[in-house]
């Protein structure tokens, strides 16, 4: 009688593996197809050929010595942070955590646009602080990248170690206190031990995140003939003369590294990992700074002058100016930026729109999905929960830019000519869709993963057939997960740079090609004015949905 | 005959949870399934729930055949209209009380005094304006009642119990139990409860049936299975129990008969001139309020009994015991 219960799930999961074969998995095939075919034959070692016939080993070099350096400098600035907000009377101060999700929210672009405006010349420096223009010189080379991108990408591993710090129980250190362990002693022997599996966690996702980083090194890396991975490849697949033969075996070899990490990392964790497991908790405990509070306060307040303070400061002055570099004074004043962005037919508001309904579309198609995908992973098991599980979380693991270069070998394919997306506008959506689709997928799978399975089991025996439970009981249950991946996708649609670049249709400009575009040729102050609008914007969405659901919680208590 | 399980068994991996089982249960009979964790009694329950399915035998409910791999019937269990308690209360926390409890009619598109009817089932469990609430308003104990009220307002024959007391502390716990029974009295439910608490078992049921490894080891009314239980097992599950040395060694060694005692039948004076008197060295004294729990070392076996007056520790004292009151189990081959 359950033949056709039997028959429509495996249903489900073929339906779902041919989605992801098509979204994910065939275009990041044919990267690594096109990379190690060299007339018509498979060689191994073709990629790391074309890269050594092609002069791009100092790409490989930079871009691993950019990865490693900001692993470093992120560490550095992380660290003692993390100490601070963890384990000492700081962990009061809340709101700490709460203003670096600015830097984390931020699209590195417009961070890095915001460095150069505050240091170039005739920028913030030279009108207001003329002493710091000496490290004008360091800011223009490989330092400021690494600076730059460090600043943006550092809350992720501060918040990776100080959730591990907070794990570690009181008793755990009073029993290393009370055996005779002195402050430095317990800091070696025990927190370090037990934060290490964290930390290497947070360190190999920053090296990844680094690698695969276009927005900085696109800015300023460029400027300074900093060449990396995402950089050539975006050159190679998008600006005369185009060559995809170099474009795809760089493209296969960052996603070789990027994997080769992923495997370390998975490797590490294994092994580092302890369950901190406890009695009772007492309380945390926290060490008192005394004397030394005023430093670590003045520690706290550099990294958010530098982190958000420095661009931001660069980008609001300059989206209300008339003309970049003379300044803020009297004259210089005006919303004439603004106003454009508002004025139907505009190029800005055109932009602004399309990434609005494409972002809108993507997000929607993409909540759908995942949900589905979800559902379907939960729901089986063995080698095929395995596949589509790992390939619908590709687009997280697999550098961005891999993704988009497969998108564009598949959809553009010469048969696929009569399908009609690619060089279209929808073809971005689908670039969106296929690039943030994981984050509906965990979302839901982690929200599904939660309710207990004798509520499904209470509908049942309560006399409920399936599509009726999953209607009363299942779609309910997982909204607030859609909900999540639906803003998330939204939200990150409309500041995608280096796919909007790369995909985007002649004539069609997005939010982020506006920007990048308007600060290539020099017209600032309206390319800030876009900035500021998309940040403002997406941060209103996410305002507006916190606050939704506040008031439904206060309504149910 | 309200439930009748012929042949039934289920293995789960190489794990052969329920071993080919019988059971019967009359119709307003409230029966008790108790063991260890891992014995195979909440298996049983799920597969007359139908929330599994047995490997082989036959499952009848109310004269209705559920499950029979001979005739290869199967109902699933949308369609058994029983009413299930699950041990975490399995409220739907979206939900409001009301719409828990209706949930059931309106799955059924039974909804003719649907707002009447939920009304009266939690009447029934004393939640009678608790309607508008959502379960984490709730305490445990309401929430376990709500969870009650949404089994029987389908006013099913059946009822399962899934351990429906275990996460409620021992004061709610009382409390609900006594609630709990009265109202399948009440309601004239058949009533099958699972749980690994052989006092809430003896308290509550007509009959209890203790089950290990998949296995039912004994069936009868409490009285019975306390006085005179059927197996080893059984006696130290249910109950405390004195072991008697009988000729061949001590009571650990394997034997096909033992010989044992409840501690409360000893008495610390002689009653009878037929009394068997055993001695001991006293080991341990617990005060319990209203007399004293004393373990004492007799032959090289650890007992139990109780003294009215806190005896000395390390004394040797002599109890006594009636010889109709010597339980011998015979066990068989196990």
């Amino acid at each position: 009688m359950n033949v056709k219960q039997t028959l429509l799930r495996h249903s489900n999961k073929a339906i779902a593996v041919v989605i992801l074969a098509i979204l994910v998995i065939i275009p990041v095939v044919m990267v690594l197809l096109r990379s190690f075919m060299i007339d018509d034959a498979f060689q191994l070692l073709a990629p790391i050929r074309t890269i050594i016939e092609g002069d791009l080993g100092e790409v490989f070099v930079n871009s691993i010595r950019l990865a490693v350096t900001v692993v470093l400098v992120t560490t550095v600035i992380a660290a003692p942070l993390a100490f601070l907000t963890g384990k000492t009377e700081l962990a009061r101060a809340k709101w700490i955590d709460v203003a670096l999700l600015i830097p984390f929210m931020t699209p590195p672009y417009i961070a890095t646009m915001g460095w150069i405006l505050f240091m170039q010349p005739r920028g913030v420096v030279d009108q207001y602080l003329p002493l710091l223009g000496a490290f004008r010189p360091l800011f223009f080379s490989f330092w400021g990248i690494v600076m730059v991108m460090s600043f943006n990408l550092f809350p992720f591993i501060y918040l990776v170690i100080k959730n591990t710090l907070m794990e570690i129980t009181r008793s755990l250190e009073d029993a290393g206190a009370v055996h005779g362990g002195t402050f430095l002693y317990r800091m070696r022997r025990i927190i370090l031990p037990l934060v290490f599996s964290g930390y290497t966690m947070g360190a190999l996702l920053i090296f990844v995140k680094t690698l695969a980083e276009f927005g900085t090194p696109a800015t300023l890396g460029r400027r300074v003939g900093y060449y990396v991975f995402t950089t050539e490849i975006y050159r190679f697949t998008n600006q005369w003369p185009i060559d995809f033969a170099r474009g795809t075996a760089l493209a296969s070899v960052l996603l070789i590294t990027s994997m080769l990490v992923w495997y370390v990392q998975q490797l590490l964790a294994s092994r580092h990992t302890y369950s901190i497991v406890g009695g009772r908790d007492h309380g945390k405990k926290y060490y008192r700074l005394g004397k030394w509070s005023p430093l670590a306060w003045a520690y706290v307040a550099l990294l958010l002058i530098l982190s958000i303070g420095v661009p931001y400061w660069s980008i609001v002055t300059s989206s209300i100016m008339r003309i970049w570099g003379h300044g803020l004074a009297a004259g210089n004043f005006t919303i004439e930026n603004y106003a454009q962005l508002f004025t139907a037919g505009t190029l800005g508001a055109r932009a602004l729109w399309n990434s609005l309904r494409l972002s809108f579309l993507a997000a929607t198609i993409a909540m759908f999905l995942g949900t589905f995908l979800a559902v379907v992973i939960i729901r089986s098991r063995g080698a095929v929960r395995q596949f589509i599980d790992v390939s619908s979380l590709l687009s997280n693991t697999v550098p961005r830019i891999v993704i988009i270069v497969g998108l564009i070998l598949f959809w553009n394919a010469p048969w696929m000519r009569n399908i009609t997306v690619y060089n279209t506008a929808m073809m971005l959506a689908l670039t969106y869709t296929v690039a943030f689709l994981p984050y509906t997928v965990q979302y839901v799978k982690a929200n599904f993963q939660q309710i207990d399975v004798s509520l499904f089991h209470a509908a049942q025996v309560s006399g409920a057939k399936s599509g009726y439970i999953t209607r009363r009981i299942l779609f309910p249950l997982i909204r607030p997960g859609m909900v999540a991946g639906w803003i998330m996708t939204f939200i990150i649609s409309i500041r995608e740079l280096v796919g909007s670049l790369m995909i985007r249709p002649p004539g069609i400009e997005t939010s982020a090609t506006f920007i990048f575009r308007q600060f290539d040729q020099g017209v600032v102050p309206l390319g800030m004015a876009m900035a500021l609008t998309t940040v403002g914007l997406t941060t209103v969405v996410m305002v507006i949905v916190q606050q939704g659901k506040k008031t439904k919680a206060t309504e149910a208590a | 005959m309200s439930i009748v399980v012929e042949g039934v068994e289920k293995t789960f991996g190489t794990v052969k949870a329920l071993r080919p089982t019988n059971l019967t249960v009359k119709t307003g009979e409230f029966i008790s399934l108790v063991g260890p964790s891992g014995c195979g009694k909440t298996t049983l329950l799920r597969l007359l729930a139908g929330l599994e399915i047995p490997d082989n035998g036959d499952i009848t409910l109310m004269d209705r055949v559920m499950f029979s791999r001979r005739d290869g019937k199967e109902v699933p269990a949308e369609d058994r209209g029983v009413g299930m308690v699950f041990q975490d209360f399995a409220l739907w926390p979206h939900m409001t009380v009301f719409e828990n409890v209706a949930f059931g009619l309106r799955a059924r598109k039974d909804t003719a005094r649907l707002k009447e009817r939920v009304t009266w089932a939690l009447e029934k469990v004393q939640l009678a304006g608790y309607e508008d609430r959502y379960p984490k308003q709730m305490s445990g104990g309401q929430q376990q009642r709500v969870s009650f009220a949404r089994a029987i307002v389908t006013e099913p024959k059946v009822i399962l119990l899934d351990e429906p007391l275990s996460a409620l502390d021992a004061v709610l716990r009382d409390g609900l139990r006594l609630m709990l029974r009265s109202l399948t009295d009440e309601l004239g439910l058949t009533a099958v409860y699972v749980t690994h608490d052989q006092h809430e078992a003896m308290s509550i049921s007509d009959r209890i049936v203790v089950m290990k490894e998949g296995e039912m080891l004994q069936d009868g009314v409490p009285e019975e299975v306390y006085n005179h239980p059927s197996h080893l097992f059984v006696a130290n599950f249910v109950g405390k129990s004195n072991f008697i040395n009988t000729g061949n060694g001590t009571a650990d060694t394997d034997g096909a008969v033992r010989k044992m005692a409840r501690p409360e039948l000893f008495s610390t004076q002689r009653r009878n001139k037929d009394d068997v008197e055993f001695s001991g060295i006293i080991k341990t004294i617990s005060y319990l309020g209203d007399r004293y729990e004393v373990h004492m070392d007799v032959d090289g076996n650890s007992w139990i009994t109780y003294f009215t007056q806190r005896p000395q520790l390390g004394d040797k004292v002599t109890v006594y015991l009636s010889p109709k009151d010597i339980h011998t189990i015979e066990e068989g081959l196990s």
